[in-house]
C-alpha cells in the first residue's frame, strides 16, 4: 500500500514538475507533502571517538582521563569495536585528609601494635583496553533554537577487557615502625574489567557528533583486613567487586 | 489537417522551449505539524523513584509524587512531596568510622527524610523520537524549580551496631529544588519522565532530638537520670534502654561539639510515570 502511494506521489511529482517546476505539491488533505526520515544514517560506517571523563563515585581517588574508540556500524542501531582508555589519577583531597588524621600505629602507652583494615574504593584505574558493543534503539530530534533541529541518538553499551590498576593504601604504611607514615603501601596490577553504560549522541553534521555518557567499570578488587599497622605486608585479603562510575563528554567522527 | 510527420517534428522544439524557460525560484515551505494532543489546561500526576547519585557521605532512595497543572503547553505549576525511606550514611562514611576512626562533620552527613516543594516547570524544547524505526513518540525537554521545606535527621549509630542504625531528629530546613529532564509521551494520557533533580537544603546542625551539645553530654554521662536539660530535650528520645541512650547521646555530642553549617546538594536521578487528565 505504501509503495503504491509512493508511486502515485512520485508520478504526481513528475507530472507536476513538467508542467510548472515551482508549483508546491499538496497531498490529499491539502497539506504540503512532507517526507519524514532519518537525517543521519549510520549503516556501514566507521566511527572514531574521543571521550573525556571524570569519576563520580571514587571519593578517595581523583580520576581524569580519556577513552579513544574505533567502532563499525553494521546497521542503523548497533556498532562494535575497541576502546583504549588512559587516566590521570591521584589520591583526592578527602583521601589526603583521611591520611593526615590516622590513629596511631601502636598503643602509645604499651607500645603494642594496633591492627587495622585498608579502606575500600581507593583503586586507581590507570588504563584499560576493551572490546565494546553499543545498541542505539532510539533516534529522535528536538528543536531547541527556533527552527534549528538537533538530531540525537540514545544508546546503551557493554564491554569487556583488561585494566591496569594502582592501589595506594589510605592507612597502611609502606615502611615498618610505629611512627606516622611517610609513605603508604601501594601495588600495581592488571585485572579483567567489564563495563556497562548509556549515553546520547547529538549530531552536529553527518560526520561530526557530540556524545555524553555515563559508564560503570566493574573489576575484581581486594582489600587488606586485620593488618599489623607496624608491619607492612601482614593481614588477610578480602575480595569485593570494585565499581568506578565515569561521566564522559566527547566527540565522534563518522566516515 | 497536419500530418503526423509534421507533428513529430514539432515535439523536440516544444521540449527545447521548456528547457530554456527561466529557472523557478526555490520555494521554502514551512510546515507546522499539529500536535496530536496538548497538555495545556490539563493536570498531571507523576510518581517518581529518586536515587541519590552524589552519595559521598550519604545515600538516599525513595518515592516522590508530583501534581502539576499545565497552564500552557510549555508552562506548568507543580507541587511535589518526596519521602526517602532509605536515608542513611554511605558505606564510605561507615568504613571511615570503623577503620580509621574518622567521620564527616554533621552538616555534611545530614540526611534528608523527605521534602515538600512548590514550583514552576518550563518545557521550552519539543521534539520526537522513534524506537528501532518503529512508532514515533513526542518528547519535551523541561526545567523546573521550586521552594519548600525539608525534614532532616542525623545517623547516630552505624548499621553493624547492636540493634542496627539509630537516628536523631534535626528538624525542618528550608529547601529548594532545581531539575531538568525529558518527558516522553506514550499517548495522550501517559508519559514517561526521566529527570535529574538537585535538592538543596540548609544543614546548620545545633540540636539533635531537641538537645544541644551540653544536653547530649549530660545524657551520655547520666542516661535517663540526666537533669538540667533544655526545654524540649528528653533522654528517652535517644533510645529504649540505658545503653542505647548513652551510646546515641555520645554520638550526638561528638557531632554537635563543633557546630557546622553547610548547604547540602542532594543530586538524584529519578524516573517516573505520569498520568494526564
Amino acid at each position: 500500500m505504501r509503495s503504491r502511494l509512493t508511486s502515485i506521489a512520485f508520478a504526481l511529482l513528475v507530472a507536476a514538475s513538467s508542467a510548472h517546476a515551482a508549483e508546491v505539491v499538496y497531498g490529499p488533505d491539502g497539506a504540503p507533502t512532507v517526507v519524514q526520515r532519518k537525517l543521519h544514517t549510520m549503516s556501514s560506517r566507521w566511527e572514531a571517538g574521543l571521550t573525556l571523563g571524570t569519576a563520580l563515585n571514587a571519593s578517595l581517588v581523583d580520576h581524569y582521563g580519556g577513552l579513544l574508540s574505533v567502532t563499525y556500524h553494521p546497521n542503523e542501531w548497533a556498532d562494535f569495536g575497541v576502546e583504549l582508555g588512559a587516566n590521570y589519577t591521584r589520591v583526592s583531597a578527602l583521601g589526603q585528609e583521611v591520611r593526615s588524621q590516622l590513629p596511631p600505629r601502636a598503643n602509645p602507652r604499651t607500645g603494642t601494635a594496633n591492627s587495622g583494615d585498608d579502606v575500600r574504593g581507593a583503586d586507581q584505574m590507570k588504563g584499560a583496553l576493551l572490546a565494546m558493543g553499543r545498541v542505539a534503539p532510539i533516534y529522535g530530534k528536538i528543536n531547541p533554537f527556533g527552527e534549528a533541529s538537533v538530531h540525537f541518538q540514545a544508546y546503551a553499551l557493554a564491554g569487556a577487557g583488561v585494566g591496569m590498576f594502582r592501589h595506594d593504601s589510605m592507612d597502611l604504611c609502606a615502611a615498618p615502625g610505629t611512627a606516622a607514615c611517610d609513605s603508604f603501601a601501594s601495588e600495581s596490577y592488571t585485572r579483567p574489567v567489564g563495563e556497562l553504560g548509556a549515553g546520547m549522541r547529538f549530531y552536529l553534521s553527518r560526520t561530526i557528533s557530540l556524545r555524553t555518557e555515563l559508564r560503570a567499570f566493574f573489576h575484581p578488587a581486594t582489600v587488606v583486613r586485620g593488618a599489623d599497622l607496624t608491619q607492612p605486608g601482614t593481614g588477610s585479603t578480602e575480595r569485593y567487586l570494585g565499581v568506578l562510575t565515569v561521566l564522559g563528554v566527547g566527540a565522534s567522527a563518522l566516515f | 489537417m497536419m500530418s503526423p510527420r509534421i507533428l513529430f517534428s514539432l515535439l523536440p522544439a516544444a521540449a527545447f522551449a521548456q528547457v530554456e524557460a527561466p529557472p523557478a525560484p526555490v520555494e521554502r515551505v514551512h510546515v507546522v505539524e499539529k500536535r496530536p494532543f496538548t497538555e495545556s489546561g490539563r493536570t498531571e500526576l507523576t510518581i517518581f523513584g529518586p536515587v541519590q547519585i552524589n552519595s559521598r557521605f550519604t545515600k538516599h532512595a525513595g518515592v516522590s509524587a508530583e501534581l502539576a497543572y499545565h497552564l500552557r503547553e510549555n508552562l506548568a505549576v507543580q507541587a511535589g512531596v518526596t519521602w526517602f525511606p532509605l536515608a542513611v550514611q554511605s558505606g564510605l562514611t561507615e568504613e571511615l568510622a570503623h577503620k580509621v576512626g574518622q567521620a564527616p562533620v554533621a552538616s555534611d552527613a545530614l540526611l534528608l527524610q523527605g521534602d515538600a516543594l512548590l514550583g514552576l516547570e518550563l518545557m521550552p524544547i519539543y521534539g520526537k523520537l522513534d524506537i528501532f524505526d518503529g512508532k514515533i513518540l513526542r518528547l519535551g525537554v523541561y526545567l523546573n524549580a521550586g521552594l519548600g521545606a525539608a525534614k532532616t535527621r542525623l545517623q547516630l549509630r552505624s548499621s553493624d551496631s547492636v540493634g542496627g542504625r539509630s537516628f536523631g531528629d534535626t528538624g525542618f530546613r528550608p529547601a529548594a529544588g532545581l531539575g531538568g529532564g525529558v518527558r516522553v509521551f506514550l499517548n495522550d494520557r501517559f508519559t514517561v519522565r526521566l529527570e535529574l533533580r538537585d535538592r538543596v537544603y540548609s544543614s546548620y546542625v545545633s540540636r539533635v532530638n531537641g538537645c544541644g551539645a551540653a544536653d547530649a553530654a549530660e545524657i551520655q554521662k547520666s542516661g535517663t537520670s540526666a537533669t538540667g536539660l533544655s526545654p524540649g530535650c528528653s533522654a528517652a528520645s535517644f533510645g529504649s534502654n540505658e545503653n542505647d541512650i548513652k551510646g546515641a547521646a555520645a554520638s550526638a555530642e561528638s557531632q554537635l561539639r563543633s557546630p557546622s553549617a553547610s548547604v547540602v546538594n542532594n543530586l538524584a536521578f529519578q524516573g517516573g510515570l505520569s498520568w494526564l487528565f
